[in-house]
């Protein structure tokens, strides 16, 4: 009798896990639909008819290409933190990531006389970032925000301390596979800057992930609610240990493309970055609390945020002016995506 | 009084007198001595333009027991590259001349985290003080306390000249810009009409507010704006970050098409210079910056970069701690006050061989 009930309650466990399973599905297809991205694509859209119509150099393509080269790499950050913010927890260490992975990849790159080896250790930095800001935070349970504000020094102070704080410089590097990574970094794709192909490409299997995978709507179901998550069955700490590792994994490969497209690795780079992923993944419609946000959204956050810049330069407007105005356009821009998007959700 | 006491008062008064006389002789001479050594070995004062300054006691004492004194130097931000040089040279002067120096400093640009830092240091004790300033202003009132709590104090790189420090040690930032106007004049009218202006320029720095960015911006125009030829865009902040940078100079471009000038007033002419040379635009614009960072040389040999001006930062680093260590220990002030000019480099392409650009000086 004992085993005939212990055999029904796990009967019943699993419907119950299909049932939430099937719930979460149908409510998180509406939080992982392009309703975020719309209220964005709609500010972008409208910035861009503002610009095209008070500068002359805007609308140009040459000028739209840049301004896709410039969002990449932050894009590609928007995107993992976005995993991040999921699942619930956030990752402040980006940035100092992008520096540390870079500055490593330059060394071995300079080293070892191969940017294969240097690439693969600065995108081993990212995942090293990941795993600890994921045992920390993750397993033992310390608040994410501290342990990634820790991190964040920890890795801003390690590549400072490696450097002495001056760049490590590829300019005049023979080391094999150097001119890979430099296209990577500089080249182009019919005249698409091959830095955006590399975000389009992740923005897309990020998507597929969120949207299609048992993994993807596990990481939504943990960021709604860890209990609720835990009791349908899934584990939600290795879940969480997968987003970190996607998000430094991402902010790694973004300082190692910077590498190549600059030609060096600097300790400084990325400094203060963090405001713009987490504004762009924002805008993009994540949401700090958990549960929502999506990988397009994230490269329209990006978008969103190099248009700004772009057309406040092109316009000529002061650098102190363009602070006021780029934190004012972002309230405004992130209402009008909450706006668009309480009006349509259910949940 | 018997004949025998006073015969004996006789022989012995005038050895004590002798005795006291020489011991007094002793006394003034010791006393003259550390005066005139002013606050090195004692806590005696020594006139300075704004005032008397008075050594504490406790590094007074410190001095008289022939104990190390401790000296830092406060940098604006220890994590830009321009400090690695001054690192060093505040390292080789502690050894030289036998003090406890180090390097110090907020990571990033804050005047609040230095004016913090200039605080604590003074709370603790240290014996003396090189700072860096952020802000001439912001600073000038937190050099006062130190000096009015008996710590010396001589500012480096950047100076507060309304303050009570001792001397400036560096290079002046308006002459600095001055000389990078002069180096652009001369690069500029080797393919450009003069009197057929108005050419624009674009101008960018890290941080346009920061005092040695308006220095050398203020010491950029004064030589330009002679010629009537030139007009500027607004200083634009790039912010540290390289790719930003980039980003930046490149948008500006678009902005300024016609724009035949750069002056980016620190190292980030490297990203500028980067720009310029991926673009084809090497013999039509001039390029001008400061410092040695990494990639310049190169740059300069391609062509995109026409000059640079270094600060010689090792020499800004060993200087100050040395004269620093000298009022400390003999109480001497460097002849070269109030402004030790450390003077400059230039390389442009004719001479860039001579430089060694990865120590960013």
């Amino acid at each position: 009798m004992m085993s005939v009930a212990i055999e029904r309650l796990g009967t019943a466990r699993k419907a119950l896990t299909g049932a939430v399973d099937g719930a979460a599905s149908s409510m998180l297809r509406k939080r992982t639909t392009a309703l975020p991205s719309m209220g964005i694509a709609a500010a972008i859209v409208l910035l861009g008819i503002v610009f095209s119509l008070t500068t002359d150099s805007f609308l140009r393509t040459d000028n739209l290409l840049e301004v896709a080269r410039q969002s990449s790499l932050l894009g590609l950050m928007s995107i993992g933190v976005t995993f991040v913010l999921i699942s619930g927890e956030i990752d402040l260490s980006v940035g100092s990531v992008y520096a540390l992975a870079g500055v490593i990849a330059a060394i071995v790159t300079a080293s070892t006389g191969s940017a294969f080896i240097g690439v693969l250790a600065g995108v081993g930095v990212g995942v090293a970032a990941g795993g600890v800001n994921a045992l920390l935070a993750a397993y033992l349970g310390l608040p994410s925000f501290i342990v990634t504000l820790g991190t964040l020094q920890i890795m801003r102070g390690l590549a400072l301390s490696i450097t002495n704080g001056i760049p490590k410089s590829l300019f005049d590097s023979h080391a094999s596979g150097i001119s890979t990574l430099f296209f990577v970094g500089r080249g182009d794709v019919l005249g698409i800057p091959f830095q955006f192909v590399v975000l389009i490409g992740i923005a897309a299997i990020a998507t597929v992930v969120l949207r299609l995978s048992t993994f993807g709507l596990r990481i939504y179901a943990a960021g709604g609610s860890k209990e609720a998550a835990a009791l349908a069955g899934a584990k939600v700490a290795r879940l969480q240990l997968s987003t970190y590792l996607i998000s430094g994994t991402l902010a790694a490969l973004a300082g190692v493309i910077a590498l190549g497209f600059l030609g060096s690795g600097s300790p400084l780079a990325a400094q203060g970055i963090e405001f713009d992923v987490f504004a762009a993944a924002v805008l993009g419609g994540a949401s700090l609390f958990g549960g929502l946000g999506t990988a397009q959204g994230a490269v329209l956050g990006a978008l969103f945020l190099g248009v700004l810049r772009n057309g406040l330069l092109l316009l000529n407007v002061s650098s102190f002016t363009q602070t006021m105005i780029i934190g004012a356009i972002t309230i405004a821009a992130v209402g009008l995506n909450r706006l668009a998007l309480g009006r349509t959700s259910a949940v | 009084m018997s004949s025998s006491n006073s015969q004996r008062l006789g022989r012995v008064g005038p050895r004590v007198l002798v005795a006291l006389f020489a011991v007094a002789v002793g006394l003034g001479l010791a006393a003259c001595g550390s005066s005139s050594s002013g606050g090195g070995s004692s806590n005696e004062s020594v006139s300075l333009p704004w005032g008397k300054f008075t050594l504490n006691d406790q590094t007074a004492q410190k001095i008289q027991n022939g104990d190390k004194p401790t000296i830092k130097l406060v940098s604006i931000n220890t994590s830009a590259p321009f400090w690695g040089p001054m690192r060093d040279g505040v390292a080789a002067a502690g050894k030289q001349y036998n003090v406890d120096a180090s390097f110090t400093g907020p990571p990033d640009y804050s005047i609040e985290q230095q004016v913090a830092q200039i605080d604590e240091l003074t709370t603790q004790g240290v014996d003396g003080l090189a700072i860096a300033v952020g802000d001439a202003d912001t600073l000038t009132p937190a050099i006062d306390r130190v000096t009015a709590a008996g710590i010396p104090v001589f500012t480096v790189n950047v100076d507060a000249p309304e303050s009570h420090r001792f001397a400036y040690v560096g290079q002046d930032n308006r002459r600095s810009g001055t000389i990078a106007g002069k180096e652009f004049l001369k690069e500029f009218y080797k393919n450009n009409k003069k009197g057929g202006g108005p050419y624009k320029v674009i101008l960018t720095a890290t941080d346009v507010a920061g005092q040695y960015a308006r220095d050398r911006f203020d010491g950029f125009k004064e030589v330009v704006d002679k010629t009537g030829d030139f007009e500027y865009t607004d200083p634009t902040t790039t912010g540290p970050d390289p790719a930003k940078v980039y980003s930046t100079v490149e948008d500006l471009f678009r902005a300024n098409s016609d724009a035949k000038g750069l002056y980016m007033a620190d190292e980030t002419i490297v990203q500028g210079g980067t720009y310029i040379q991926r673009n084809g635009l090497s013999d039509s614009v001039v390029a001008v910056g400061h410092n040695f960072a990494p990639g310049t040389a190169e740059l300069m040999k391609s062509g995109a970069i026409d000059a640079s001006v270094g600060q010689l930062p090792y020499k800004q680093g060993h200087d100050v701690i040395q004269y620093l260590a000298q009022f400390l220990k003999d109480g001497k002030l460097p002849a070269c006050k109030p402004i030790c000019d450390v003077g400059q480099e230039v390389a442009d392409q004719d001479n860039v061989d001579q430089f060694d650009f990865g120590s960013t000086g």
